[in-house]
């Protein structure tokens, strides 16, 4: 089982090629050195280096050690030190201490260094080498390392920071975004329309239309995805608040995925020990692949259902005739052996989520107040000061509060400054950061009087169709939030419609300041070419290439995955972020790391 | 066609033609002049010989320019030497460019199309000083050899001087010959002595060549191929050795001692000797002598003129008063084809394909002879080669036609699919292995190597005589011959016209072969353009206009480099035309940086915000930073004390003439309206700057935000200190001389740098700065909360005195907390009020406080009082901490029966859960508790 057409999922093997492409780059670099290097990684880097190499290639590598940047520096014997790092201001300075610190002008222990900007290097970055006096002690390199693919229809650019950079004006992802889609429309084709909804993916699609004038596509190449649309997370804030209810969602809300990986307690799992142990969840899981996008509320149904199933293929040993029965089912039993394993583990997975949710009654009334404001606009000021009296942390108060402020048109004068004043008591001073970040982004403010002509979220619900409190398991993508479909999802799934938009004109506009439209793109030599193809390729699914700048979450994913199995449906989705987000992490990169 | 047969001359088995190009018009005598010829038909370059005393009206015989020719002989050039010192010798570089040694060691590298300025080099003092006795110049590298035997070398790729192992020659010996070549990477020089000696120096070093035992070398040369070397010596023997000297393969005596003008080879089979003043049946006539394979040779008299020799690598060019001549072997498929009385297939090809046309009936028959003895595959092919040798563009043409006639009789296209290698195989049409190699390709493709059809060589050949053709005619008089062609490709032709600025000719040239370089072609166009006198808008337009027409208006526009063309008009001094050019190139990291240079800051900053490449940006706003006229102006510390009360008013505060405020609104005029670039700035001088950041923000008029960077700062003030490295402010540096100061004081402590109530000192110094900026903003909120921390942390100074504990870092709520659980409750009750913290707040921390300490006398005693925020959280700490018996009592107090039930429940008190759920009539939940029970 696959969620794309056969063919469309060819196009994510043929991505592939890129990450072999990046795997190649990867390995001339490190065989160019000689005696024996030492990395040392972005926080943002150490995982998707995982996914490029193993621990025993790097070995043979002559790669003595691997570390993540820390402020403790580790003792280090090799001689070459490699740096994989962001083009950042805050990094750069740290390599540059670092360099200073270790630079000796022993010839017996010198060290080497050289820096490797993923992907692309920055005049900035060297400026500051420069100005700390070190640029003559490095080399600088780029390594190109950009988009890969978490799971067969989810692309990453491991960009953990972007939401914060944007946050600060710092646009450089945008660049990368850009980039990483042309060279993508390098193996693909030119992507015939591209839509963006919102300032950020404005600004990618311009870059993007640019640069694919000035990269010479093939012309024979027939575009593969078919449809872009570029989504700034700024224009739907909202969606990341609600806590993920799906059960992937819901996984990543109390276990946080990070890489497609979760941490569990090992007894979970099936292993010993008392350290907690990583699970890989993807959709080579086959079980898992069929459990994600599914409401919590009836993960333990389907569940039952399977272990039913599995137990009827088990009986079906009792009533074996012919040979021929056996071999079939001895042919059976390793699936099944498997499915039965990953069974298992999602029961008690799914177990443990019950003992964390339902024991202490927290989290279903932190849900339920989160649904009844959004749902019916129910304030949840009370519960909030409730929150704040029993030390909760910060990160669900303000969950709750931005979702408020968003929902029901900001906060009075008075109570938002009460509300702020209680933070800044109770959390520490710092926070006075984190409230003017989160005004700026306009999740939590006080009420403009102005802002009359504004629509408030209770229009926006009735004209998008946002709430069906009667949800259900096979129809709807409101399943994902319990009755709530992401803003996000309604407007793709609009967007791909024809004059799709102009139903939602209002809300568009209010959403992205009117920043939003379409650009064909054709190629050259090709220009009678797209739309012959389109009408040929009717009975057929597209591909949608849906790229959300800023981040997504699991649950968005989801929703779009339940987009594409409708009926009506003609496209397949692929996503593409910059990173995996949830309200936790969102509201955690607006908080400065500063010590009270 | 006898007549051509005729003409040539046989030595040995082979044939030799030489042939005039083109009629001269320039009427020069060569023997006052020093002519420099470039190779593969490319122009000459003369200066009148200093030694040489004539006189003539003629200006070109005056002064001490140089003047470069084509080969028809049309001048293309002048270059001004007249202040410079006298000429030593002149070269070609493989691209076309002139090379001019001067006597004093400096050299020019010339190109001939103006575009770009001379390259200067030099030699250097030594050469200076030691002065040329002689020298030499290859396409590469340049000798020279010094009066006092050094021997330099510079070497044009390089750009470098090397200077070889001084050589020792006995006092009064003359250097008669010398030559210079590279072979297999091994630069060699032999030098001929007038002791009768000839030396090889090479890098390992010096090597005596005992060839030509008593003699003295006077001209040597060596052949194209570097596969042979050639010499005369003093009494007139003229040899032929390999080039590695181990070989005499000819000694030819001429049987005078005339020391010849030149010694050259005539491509790589022949040589070439230009002797004056021989005696012809009584007469004096000037000689070209042509030697070739077993001492055979031809003379070719030439009365009183004077000629200059210069080798191809396929024959040579013999210039003189009135004439180009070109001397070559004549190649194997045309002697075929013309040799008198042959009756090869190709020739009755040739001969039948041309009355075939007139209708002739015997024309047909022979053809088909041709056919039946299977040979037109071979005869069409020999006739297209013999076309392609051929100047005659009538013999071409007839040529052409016969082979055309012939491959429509040539089977199918498998049959005739032709492998040039295999097809040497079966005839060699090249006599020369130099020329073995060549294969005719198709210049788009990159695979040389595949086989073409013969249909397809037809074609291929067909256009390269047409490219050749035009190449030759007299305007351009470039005479290049097809192997000449061949070896070097289409692409240096290309090359070689634009530096004769053929540009029409090239582009051409281009769309005819569909050459990528179009674009390249029009960028140089349209530089010459720039370059010349016009008025601005006129090459503007000219230069759209072309491009519009050439490729198109938008598409494939793209691919073409406007910031080549601005990058020349820039450099011309039309700043104009180089932005209005600038303003149409795609590629932004051309474009911003051009823009920069020409002092367009403002269209910079714009292209490069465009571009989303932040990168660019940052470059961009750095460099216009650096540029003083835009740098902030630090105002003093003094002032700006009472500047933040007053910058509400700040452009009227501000005196009109205070130098640094003019500047600071230059820099927010030119950000004015690119909030990109302001984010950029800020965040840069947010770690770097927080002074020139302050300015900035106060300009934007984000006064607050000026307060929180203050903010900011307070928070980076540690023990250390170690971040204020990064910040110029000039309040930091004061801190910075406090810190030193404490320093030395805590000389006899040195553990402790900075005590933490330096630290605190410090951070309120800063917090009460912030707290002036955000009162004068009207920022009352920031304003509060800043005088809050100010506050909390002189209370938790004074706690941390009391309790020696760490107080300093918590927030209000957490230092309640921890004052509380410390049995500081007094205190505690007593900060409340002070900070503010609303009494439901603090009841909250305190019962929390006290469950967390397990004090649950302590929490009875609170629960007496009135409670402001009723009793049930007291018990919800209890069970938090797992006191359920201390948690019962408050749970009576509660009278909700439901919540009351819930809570038993939680404390495991089922009895009472039950007995408050029955009041509530509510079976289920009933159930619910009875099923927990049993669990």
């Amino acid at each position: 089982m696959s969620y794309l057409d056969l063919d469309n999922a060819q196009i994510i093997k043929d991505i592939g090629a890129i990450r072999e492409d990046t795997r190649q780059e990867l390995l001339s670099i490190l065989t160019s050195f000689e005696n024996g290097t030492c990395l040392i990684l972005d926080n943002d880097f150490l995982l998707p280096l995982g996914l490029l190499v193993d621990k025993s290639e790097l070995k043979e590598l002559g790669v003595g050690k691997v570390f993540v940047f820390q402020d403790q520096d580790p003792k280090i014997t090799q001689k070459n030190i490699l740096f994989f790092i962001r083009p950042k201001k805050e990094v750069i300075e740290k390599v540059a201490n670092y360099i200073k610190l270790n630079e000796t002008n022993d010839t017996f222990s010198k060290k080497e260094f050289h820096i490797y900007f993923v992907p692309h290097k920055s005049f900035l970055c060297e400026k500051i080498l420069e100005k700390q006096g070190v640029r003559g002690a490095v080399t600088i390199n780029e390594f190109h390392f950009d988009l890969l693919n978490l799971d067969e229809d989810v692309f990453t650019l491991f960009l953990e920071s972007s939401f914060q950079d944007y946050l600060s004006g710092d646009t450089t992802s945008l660049y990368f975004i850009s980039s990483a889609i042309n060279k993508l429309q390098g193996f693909f084709g030119m992507i015939p329309t591209v839509k963006y909804i919102g300032k950020n993916a404005k600004i990618v699609t311009d870059m993007l239309v640019r640069m694919g004038k000035d990269t010479h596509l093939d012309p024979s190449v027939q575009p593969k995805i078919h449809n872009l649309v570029v989504v700034d997370r700024m224009i739907d804030l909202i969606t990341p608040m609600m806590i993920q209810l799906t059960y992937e969602g819901i996984i990543d809300e109390l276990y946080e995925i990070t890489n497609s990986y979760a941490e569990f307690e090992p007894k979970i799992i099936g292993k010993e020990g008392t350290k907690k142990e990583k699970y890989i969840l993807n959709s080579n899981d086959v079980l898992f692949e069929e459990l994600r996008d599914l409401n919590i509320g009836f993960v333990g149904e389907f569940l039952k259902q399977k272990a039913r199933y599995i137990a009827e293929q088990y009986d079906q040993r009792h009533n074996l005739q012919e040979i021929r029965d056996i071999s079939n089912f001895v042919h059976k039993l390793p699936g099944l052996q498997k499915e039965h394993f990953s069974l298992s583990i999602h029961l008690n997975i799914l177990e443990d989520i019950f003992n964390k949710t339902q024991k202490t009654q927290k989290f279903q009334k932190y849900v339920n107040n989160q649904l009844g404001l959004v749902f019916e606009g129910n304030p949840v000021n009370e519960y909030v000061e409730e929150m704040m009296y029993t030390d909760e942390s910060l990160v669900d108060v303000l969950r709750l509060l931005c979702l408020q402020s968003m929902v029901n048109n900001d906060f009075k004068g008075k109570v938002f400054d009460n509300f702020r004043k209680d933070i800044i008591q109770n959390y520490g001073f710092k926070h006075i950061f984190t409230l003017e970040k989160l005004a700026k982004l306009g999740m939590f403010q006080k009420r403009q009087t102005k802002g009359k002509g504004k629509m408030n979220f209770v229009q926006m619900k009735k004209i998008l169709n946002l709430i069906d409190p009667n949800f259900d398991e096979n129809k709807g993508i409101s399943s994902v939030y319990s009755g709530y479909t992401p803003i996000t999802a309604r407007l793709i799934q609009k967007s791909i419609k024809s004059d799709g938009w102009k139903e939602i004109e209002e809300v568009l506009k209010q959403l992205t300041d009117g920043v939003y439209g379409e650009i064909a793109q054709q190629n050259a030599k090709s220009q009678n070419a797209p739309s012959e193809n389109v009408v040929v390729q009717s009975d057929k699914k597209m591909v949608c290439f849906v790229f959300f700048v800023g981040g997504v979450t699991y649950s968005e994913i989801s929703a779009l995955r339940l987009l594409s199995q409708m009926e009506d449906s003609k496209y397949d989705f692929v996503v593409g972020t910059t990173q995996m987000i949830n309200g936790k992490s969102l509201i955690e990169s607006c908080f400065e790391n500063y010590i009270d | 066609m006898t007549e051509k047969f005729f003409s040539w001359s046989k030595l040995q088995e082979d044939y030799y033609t030489k042939f005039e190009l083109y009629n001269l018009e320039w009427d020069l005598d060569l023997d006052i002049f020093i002519a420099e010829a470039a190779p593969n038909g490319g122009p000459i370059a003369i200066y009148r010989s200093p030694t040489k005393i004539v006189i003539q009206d003629r200006e070109i015989y005056k002064g001490s320019n140089v003047h470069i020719f084509t080969s028809s002989g049309k001048r293309i050039g002048q270059i001004d030497c007249s202040k410079k010192p006298h000429i030593v010798k002149m070269g070609w570089t493989h691209d076309s460019r002139l090379i001019i040694l001067f006597e004093d060691g400096e050299i020019f590298i010339h190109p001939l199309d103006n575009l770009f300025e001379p390259e200067i080099h030099n030699f250097g003092e030594l050469c200076q000083q030691e002065g040329i006795l002689e020298s030499y110049i290859t396409p590469n590298n340049i000798v020279v050899i010094t009066f006092k035997f050094n021997i330099l070398i510079f070497e044009i790729e390089d750009d470098q001087v090397t200077r070889l192992k001084e050589i020792k020659v006995p006092a009064n010996t003359a250097i008669t010959s010398l030559l210079f070549y590279e072979l297999n990477y091994e630069i060699n020089l032999v030098i001929g002595l007038s002791n009768e000696k000839v030396l090889q120096i090479t890098r390992k070093g010096t090597k005596e060549i005992k060839l030509f035992d008593s003699q003295v070398v006077v001209k040597m040369d060596l052949s194209p191929n570097q596969k042979f070397f050639s010499c005369i010596t003093n009494t007139g023997l003229v040899y032929v050795t390999t080039e590695n000297f181990s070989n005499v393969l000819l000694q030819f005596d001429m049987k005078s001692s005339v020391i010849p003008e030149q010694l050259k080879w005539c491509g790589s089979d022949t040589i070439l000797l230009y002797l004056k003043d021989i005696e012809k049946d009584g007469d004096v006539e000037n000689l070209l002598l042509m030697i070739g394979r077993g001492n055979s040779f031809v003379n070719y008299y030439y009365g009183e003129e004077h000629l200059f020799i210069t080798t191809e690598t396929d024959g040579a060019r013999i210039f003189s008063r009135n004439s180009c001549e070109f001397v070559s072997q004549v190649k194997p498929c045309r002697i075929s084809i013309f040799k008198l009385g042959s009756v090869s297939p190709e020739t009755i090809l040739f001969e039948s394909g041309n009355t075939f046309l007139e209708k002739n009936s015997k024309a047909d028959l022979k053809i088909r002879k041709i056919m039946e003895d299977n040979q037109m595959h071979h005869a069409v092919t020999q006739c297209i080669f013999a076309a392609g040798f051929e100047f005659d563009t009538n013999i071409q043409r007839k040529l052409l036609r016969a082979a055309s006639i012939g491959k429509s009789y040539c089977k199918t296209v498998e049959d005739s699919i032709l492998n040039l290698n295999k097809f040497e195989e079966i005839k060699p049409i090249y006599c020369d292995p130099n020329l073995s190699h060549i294969h005719l390709h198709e210049p788009e493709s990159t695979n040389f190597n595949h086989p073409l059809s013969i249909h397809n060589i037809f074609g291929q050949m067909s256009k390269l005589i047409r490219i050749l053709n035009t190449i030759r005619d007299p305007d351009i008089g470039i005479p290049m011959t097809l192997p000449q062609f061949l070896h070097i490709g289409i692409d240096s032709l290309i090359e070689v016209l634009l530096k004769n600025k053929q540009y029409l000719i090239s582009f051409e040239i281009c769309k005819f072969m569909n050459l990528k370089q179009k674009n390249h072609v029009l960028i140089s166009w349209a530089c010459a353009l720039i370059k010349s006198t016009r008025h601005d808008d006129d090459i503007y337009d000219m230069i759209q206009k072309k491009i519009d027409i050439e490729l198109g208006k938008n598409q494939i526009r793209r691919s073409i480099s406007y910031y080549e063309m601005a990058n020349q008009a820039s450099s011309a001094g039309r700043k104009n035309l180089a932005i209005r050019l600038l303003e149409n190139e795609l590629k932004p990291s051309k474009q911003v940086p051009l823009f920069l240079r020409m002092n367009e800051n403002q269209t910079a900053l714009n292209k490069a915000i465009e571009s989303g490449d932040t990168s660019l940006v940052y470059s961009v706003l750095l460099k216009i930073l650096s540029r003083k006229k835009y740098r902030l102006h630090q105002r003093k510390k003094s002032n700006s004390q009472t500047e933040n009360l007053k910058f509400e008013n700040l452009q009227k505060s501000m005196s009109e003439n205070d130098i640094g405020f003019q500047q600071d609104l230059k820099l927010f005029k030119l950000l004015r309206g690119k909030p990109s670039a302001i984010d950029l700035l800020i965040g840069y001088w947010r770690e770097q700057d927080h002074a020139s950041l302050s300015i900035l923000l106060r300009g934007l008029g984000l006064f607050s935000d000026v307060g929180l960077l203050k903010i900011l700062e307070n928070f980076s003030i540690t023990k250390t200190l170690s971040t204020s490295d990064n910040l110029n402010d000039p309040h930091l540096k004061r801190l910075e001389e406090i810190e030193k100061s404490l320093d030395q004081l805590s000389v006899q402590n040195p553990e402790n740098r900075l005590t933490d109530r330096d630290v605190v000192d410090k951070k309120i110094l800063v917090l009460k700065e912030a707290s002036t900026i955000f009162s004068a903003a009207k920022d009352s909120f920031h304003d509060k909360a800043t005088n809050q921390q100010i506050k909390l942390l002189q209370k938790q100074l004074e706690c941390e005195k009391i309790t020696s504990q760490k107080f300093v870092g918590l927030s209000c709520s957490q230092t309640l907390f921890k004052l509380v659980t410390l049995n500081q409750t007094k205190r505690a009750d007593k900060y409340r009020k002070e900070l503010k913290i609303s009494e439901s707040k603090y009841w909250w921390i305190k019962i929390r406080a006290l469950a967390h300490v397990k004090r649950f006398n302590e929490l009875e005693t609170l629960a007496r009082s009135k409670s402001p925020i009723g009793y049930e959280p007291f018990a919800l700490v209890c069970i938090e901490n797992d006191a359920f018996n201390q948690a019962s009592p408050f749970i009576e107090k509660i009278s909700n029966s439901r919540r009351k039930a819930e809570l038993y429940l939680k404390t495991g008190n089922y009895t009472r859960a039950i007995a408050n759920a029955k009041q509530l009539n509510d079976p289920k939940f009933i159930d619910l508790i009875i099923s927990k029970k049993r669990k």
